[in-house]
């Protein structure tokens, strides 16, 4: 018991990281960002590009910087955050004023693209991960910790935590809950709103790439579609945690981890239903609570 | 007989289309070079079928959609298992005897996929937009891994395979020509079928829902229960296809039918033109063909990935320079043409009973209603009643709780306490769509027209309630509807002439002059043939000439036998029409009256002098 | 004025339509004419060549090529040069149908290669069986497929005979409890239920079976589950994507567990992927360089001068069916379709690389299986 509930909140870090993305995002420009799965890929690939001697890239070889872990990492973040800023400027900056089913569908596409071009650029085979070496795996309570997943769970609180002491506490921040808000009341009030919303694209990406990183280390691998079922993971959880808060996306993120590992573990033939399960718990939700779990209902404006 | 030649002309243009489309469509088989690119064809017909049923969703409705494939799933393993696993395996049926069975097997799949689509779409009637399209995402993959996984019931991985070909009798439809034709068949009757629905109540109803939800609810559309029916009409259509997809593979299993198929149809019916007749059959037609001829490309055998990047990134630019996609003509959604000749002007809606109402008695009621928001009291405790054939005036400073007042009227929002009695009936807690039912008209401070129809649809949309029938009889295209259709649409240029913008009929909304968008929200507004009509700010905007003539145009609909409440803050429009006054401030009644009387209330000047200050 | 100009565009869409069909047309013909005046004999291939699981199809395709080559250096088959027509049907089933038709119009094929998935192979037979044209596939083990059809033919073993061979081996290795995770498809379902009656027929018990989704990444659970009842062994039905993690999960829970896994493993990614966690795995193929024999020297030594590395067993099972398809086509003594489907049924003992081949009623090949076990990276022959 103890180990599934380990397995799953580590899992559940990354799901939550991933959703904290989405959720900020959705709150200040109210939609869905699709592509923050493919952010997610584009950040774990950056750093193994970074941290490889030699790499492949669109079928050629070239010779990688082999950069140490940490910088590779950080390279990794930087990845994520071009390609978040770039879909941002490109595909969804024209739309800030288009209908909400346009946006969607424009998320989808560039979703499908990145994801084309993640194919193009790595292959579409897997391409393995060293791990990282963080030491050997020890016991507490009859359960057996991974270094790894301890390091997973303890970024994902302090990045989470950060986040939303960034929003809540600072100058930007308050631009950024203005702009969620009301986003021409906010640019009455002086806030340039298209800053803002490219910041908070930016942060959501560090988010997902960090997310991307963590995983392709616990996992081993990295490949072009890494990152499209962790990312439908993580939207489930950030409407199960009421989409648009930083807290509820995150636990959110533990509530799904958490409910795969024990179905998979407790549910006859649950290994081969988890992703039903996931799904199915989202579908019931919105059932029940519309809102989400820790969501507010909204009130419909004339 | 004029109009009788007029009529035959846009009919025989509005037909060329569809019969080039069919001639080429019948020809095809004959034109391609060979029996590979006729299967093609076939395929690419499913794909026609299914991005058609998308678009009912996403194009004509404003619904997305991500788990479309679903209902396809559904339709296709409804045959299999009823054909192989039920009558071949458990009873020991002859597969080569079954072609009787195919019939059930279709409606079968009807039937299951249109409760799947209830299922999905109920949620609808409460989820917000962006959730719902995450939870159809959700729905998807549940459909489509409890067929991986309910290995019983659907062969798991391994599928179903000896599904019987089409035939009839002893002749079996194996050949790809015979499998072609039998599915263009299946594309012709649900593109008929879709075209009747399209222009008819229910085609409206979606589109209006599309454009503007509350709106659509205020001509008295049910719009929820609208939304359910996209989803059940939809699925439909996907499980449908999903039986002749089955039958012409023979073969079924869950590779068929990935995530990603879900995002390619929804890509197709953006490509070709969401909210288009023909655009979903362009845009499929288009991709699959371009998907097997780009099979034999060297670049694309070594970058598969090149092919869905590609579409991709045709919908990303698609959405910023030309979101309409490839195909721009307008929906018909009413096939009828409208008169020629100028109309009398509408007097009474005709057929209408005698108004067992006298003259001066009160025919709505306000008794002590409240609403508050939060802890905010936008209506404190208003009581006043409108009487039978007289305009009501309904003044206030800004922030008096007049929008409010006329939201809670119309049944937008719910008054927090007190009644409103209409006619002797209480009408506080209905939805919109029964208010206006129950003969409550209104129009919006903006104006809010379905900016895509044209003047002579939003005036049928008005109707909805009068013209609303049964789906499968508007598929059909039965020919009582099409006289009722007829009859309302008669009935919408008296209406036009009377609010005088008749010339404006066949316009698109969006190209009217301001002043004409106020009047045809007005007459779209009769068109409900109410009993009580509230119009909210009228005359904003408006120049002074254009004033004076709304004026005559609201005593003229007093005089026409419906009573109305005007909210109006040019006091000079408001003090020349209105029979009677209330006064609003802070949410409470602070005077009632003559304009004569109102004007010279003390708690009305401080009001106004007191809010203006 | 709209009406006219969306006439237009949609008689403009019509007319690029037949302009790209035309241009198929005349492509199309080329194929037709595959066969041409010179009397070539023209073998369709087809397999999933892109995406994910694209290299199977690729491997095979180098062995067929391979044999093309030999085949037309020894002078083609009957005199006639032979010639290879390649399509991709992308994994999809949907595709099935498509690509036969493209073989079946194509009368100078006489017979088809290839085949990565059961699935697609399946969704093809009927057209294959309304145009007679036989099939010989190298990769798509599915008991599915066992007799489905006259004129399929496969000269890779079965699931069920596979998983049954390995379970025979497992328990005559003396392991007497195993824990069995197969991947939930057909594939892994096939093996593993073979697997599992074999073992327990050798009175072996299986303390836990469980599937799993392809693609999945995360086997904790699944690892502590398998593990709860001490099995003395673990057995993976699947792909070498799943079996990579799934070892090294296993190795990171603490497990020293000896691992066997199935054809659908042997690949050099098991090893990149997997790394120290794959090594000492146990898994079986119809051939192996490492373990050549007398007969399949010759193949490897021609195999690496041409790609410069050694062929996988899927090369050596395509290079086969290719050669058995050569045979049966002399034996036919034509290219006639329905000729030479009744050669390939007649084929008995034909000497191939991978061993002896003869085909049963069904079309299943008869045969003999190699276990191999991964030591310092390379897949090597057991030791018995």
């Amino acid at each position: 018991m103890t180990q599934v509930l380990i397995n799953g909140l580590a899992v559940g870090g990354i799901y939550g990281l991933l959703a904290v993305s989405f959720s900020v995002v959705y709150g200040v420009l109210g939609m869905v960002n699709f592509a923050f799965g493919e952010v997610f890929m584009f950040g774990a690939f950056g750093a193994l590009v970074a941290a490889a001697a030699n790499t492949q890239i669109a079928g050629a070889d070239f010779a990688g910087p082999a950069l140490p872990q940490w910088a590779a990492i950080g390279i990794g973040l930087v990845v994520g955050a071009i390609v978040g800023l770039l879909v941002e400027r490109i595909a969804y900056k024209p739309l800030r004023n288009a209908p909400i089913l346009s946006m969607l569908i424009t998320a989808i596409a560039v979703s499908m693209l990145l994801r084309a071009v993640g194919t193009f650029l790595f292959g579409a085979s897997q391409s393995p991960v060293p791990a990282p070496d963080l030491g050997e795996a020890f016991e507490v309570l009859g359960a057996r910790i991974q270094p790894i997943d301890i390091v997973i769970f303890s970024v994902a609180i302090v990045a989470t935590g950060a986040f939303w002491a960034l929003v809540k506490f600072t100058p930007i921040g308050r631009a950024i809950r203005a702009t969620a808000q009301d986003r021409d009341a906010a640019r009455l009030m002086g806030i340039g709103v298209d800053k803002v919303i490219s910041t908070t694209f930016v942060l959501g990406s560090v988010m997902a790439a960090l997310a991307g990183i963590l995983y392709s280390q616990k996992y081993g691998f990295a490949a072009a579609g890494m990152g499209f079922i962790p990312g439908l993971k993580a939207l489930v959880a950030a409407v199960l945690g009421g989409i648009g808060s930083i807290p509820g996306a995150f636990v959110g993120g533990l509530v799904i981890g958490l409910t795969e590992e024990l179905a998979a573990a407790y549910v006859p033939e649950g290994a081969a239903y988890r992703d039903v399960i996931a799904f199915g718990v989202l579908v019931l939700i919105l059932w029940l609570r519309p809102q989400g779990i820790l969501g507010r209902r909204e009130v419909q404006k004339v | 007989m004029i109009v009788k030649s007029s009529w035959a002309l846009p009919r025989l243009t509005r037909l060329a289309i569809p019969a080039v489309l069919a001639l080429v469509a019948v020809l095809l088989p004959f034109i391609l070079p060979g029996d590979r690119w006729v299967r093609v064809a076939a395929l690419a017909l499913i794909y026609i079928a299914l991005a058609s049923g998308l678009n009912i969703l996403v194009g004509l409705t404003g619904l997305l959609d991500l788990g479309f494939i679903a209902f396809f799933i559904v339709g296709a393993y409804t045959t299999a298992i009823l054909t192989v696993q039920l009558f071949v395996n458990q009873l020991g049926f002859d597969p080569d005897t079954l072609w009787w069975l195919f019939p059930v097997s279709l409606v079968g799949a009807l039937v299951l996929a249109g409760i799947a689509g209830c299922i999905l779409g109920y949620p609808t009637l409460r989820a917000r937009g962006d959730y719902l399209a995450i939870m159809t995402l959700a729905f998807g993959e549940i459909v489509r891994l409890v067929s991986i996984n309910w290995i019983g019931l659907t062969g798991g991985s391994v599928g179903i395979r000896g599904i019987p070909p089409f035939a009839i009798g002893d002749l079996e439809l194996t050949s790809p020509s015979a499998n072609y034709y039998v599915v263009l068949a299946m594309v012709v009757v649900i593109l008929v079928a879709l075209a009747g629905v399209v222009a008819s109540p229910v085609g409206r109803a979606w589109v209006a829902i599309r454009e503007d939800e509350l709106v659509a609810s205020s001509m008295g559309i049910r719009t929820r229960r609208y939304k359910l029916l996209a989803y059940v009409c939809g699925a439909s259509i996907a499980g449908v296809t999903g039986v002749f997809f089955a039958h012409m593979q023979q073969f079924i299993n869950p590779d068929s039918f990935t995530l990603e198929d879900n995002f390619i149809v929804l890509s197709l019916v953006i490509l070709g033109g969401a909210g288009t007749f023909w655009g979903p059959v362009v845009g499929a037609t288009l991709w699959i063909f371009f998907q097997a001829i780009a099979r034999d490309w060297t670049i694309v055998q070594e970058h598969p990935e090149f092919r869905t990047g590609f579409l991709a990134l045709i919908v990303v630019v698609l959405m910023i320079v030309r979101p309409g996609g490839i195909v721009s003509r307008k929906l018909k959604l009413t096939r009828s043409g409208g008169d020629v000749e100028r109309p009398e002007p509408r007097t009474a809606p005709a057929g209408l009973e005698p108004d067992p109402i006298e003259a001066g008695a009160p025919v709505l009621v306000v008794d002590t209603v409240g609403r508050t928001f939060g802890g905010l009291t936008a209506l404190g405790s208003v009581s006043f009643e409108v009487r039978r054939g007289e305009i009501l005036g309904l003044m206030g400073p800004n922030g008096a709780g007049k929008s409010t007042l006329l939201n809670v009227l119309s049944g937008v929002t719910k008054p927090s306490r007190g009644s409103i009695t209409f006619r002797g009936d209480r009408i506080d807690g209905l939805d919109s769509d029964r208010v206006s039912v129950k003969g409550v008209a209104r129009t919006f401070q903006t104006v809010r027209l379905f900016w895509q129809m044209t003047v002579l649809e939003n005036l049928l949309v008005g109707a909805h309630e009068r013209l609303r029938g049964w789906v499968p009889a508007f598929a059909l295209r039965l020919p009582r509807h099409r006289h009722d259709e007829a009859r309302a649409l008669t009935e919408a240029g008296s209406v036009l002439e009377f609010a005088g913008v008749w010339d404006e009929r066949t316009r698109r909304a969006s190209a009217l002059s301001y002043d004409s968008q106020r009047r045809v929200e007005i007459a779209r507004a009769l068109m409900t043939r109410p009993k009580l009509l509230l119009l909210d700010e009228p005359a904003a905007g408006m120049n002074e000439s254009e004033t004076k003539a709304l004026a005559s145009l609201i005593t003229a609909i007093r005089d026409s036998g419906t009573d109305v409440v005007l909210i109006e803050h040019d006091m000079d429009l408001l003090m020349s029409v209105s029979d009677r006054i209330v006064v609003l401030d802070h949410g409470e009644v602070i005077a009632t009256g003559t304009p004569d009387e109102v004007r010279r209330n003390p708690a009305v000047l401080e009001a106004y002098l007191g809010s203006d200050a | 004025m709209i009406r006219r100009t969306t006439t237009a565009a949609s008689l403009a869409a019509v007319a690029a339509l037949s302009l790209t069909l035309a241009a198929c047309s005349s492509s199309a013909s080329s194929d037709s004419g595959s066969g041409d005046a010179e009397g070539e004999i023209a073998l369709g291939y087809t397999a999933t060549l892109t995406g994910d699981f694209a290299s199977y199809g690729l491997e095979m395709r180098e062995g067929v090529d391979l044999a093309v080559e030999e085949l037309n250096d020894g002078g083609g088959i009957d005199g006639r040069q032979v010639k290879i027509v390649s399509a991709d049907d992308e994994g999809s089933p949907a595709n099935g149908p498509v690509v036969a038709q493209q073989f079946c119009d194509d009368t100078a094929i006489a017979a088809v290669l290839g085949y990565s998935f059961s699935s697609v192979a399946l969704s093809a037979l009927p057209v294959y069986d309304s145009c007679g044209l036989p099939i010989v596939a190298s990769a798509v083990t599915s008991p599915e497929l066992t007799g489905a059809s006259d004129v399929f033919f496969r000269d890779v073993f079965t699931d069920a005979y596979q998983g049954a061979e390995m379970g025979t081996h497992v328990a005559d290795g003396g392991v007497e409890k195993v824990a069995v995770l197969y991947q939930q498809d057909d594939y892994g379902q096939g093996v593993a239920e073979a697997f599992s009656t074999a073992f327990e027929e050798a009175g072996g018990e299986v303390t836990s079976s469980q599937a799993y989704q392809l693609g999945a990444v995360d086997f904790g659970t699944i690892v502590n589950t398998a593990l709860a009842d001490d099995p003395e062994a673990i057995f993976i039905g699947g792909f070498y994507t799943e079996a990579a993690k799934i070892a090294t999960q296993l190795r990171s829970s603490g497990s020293e567990l000896p691992i066997y896994g199935t054809d659908g493993a042997v690949s050099p990614d098991l090893v990149s992927l997997g790394g120290d966690a794959v090594e000492g795995m146990t898994v079986y193929s119809a051939f192996s360089a490492a373990a050549g024999t007398d007969a399949s020297s010759a193949f490897i030594d021609a195999f690496t001068a041409k790609f410069d590395k050694e062929p996988s067993s899927w090369a050596a099972l395509a290079y086969d069916a290719t050669m058995v398809v050569a045979e049966a086509i002399t034996e036919a003594g034509s290219t006639d379709r329905a000729a030479v489907a009744e050669a390939l049924a007649s084929i008995d003992g034909f000497g191939g690389v991978t061993g002896d081949i003869t085909f049963d009623d069904g079309g299943d090949r008869l045969g003999e299986l190699i276990f191999l076990q991964v030591d310092g990276g390379e897949f090597v022959a057991a030791a018995e």
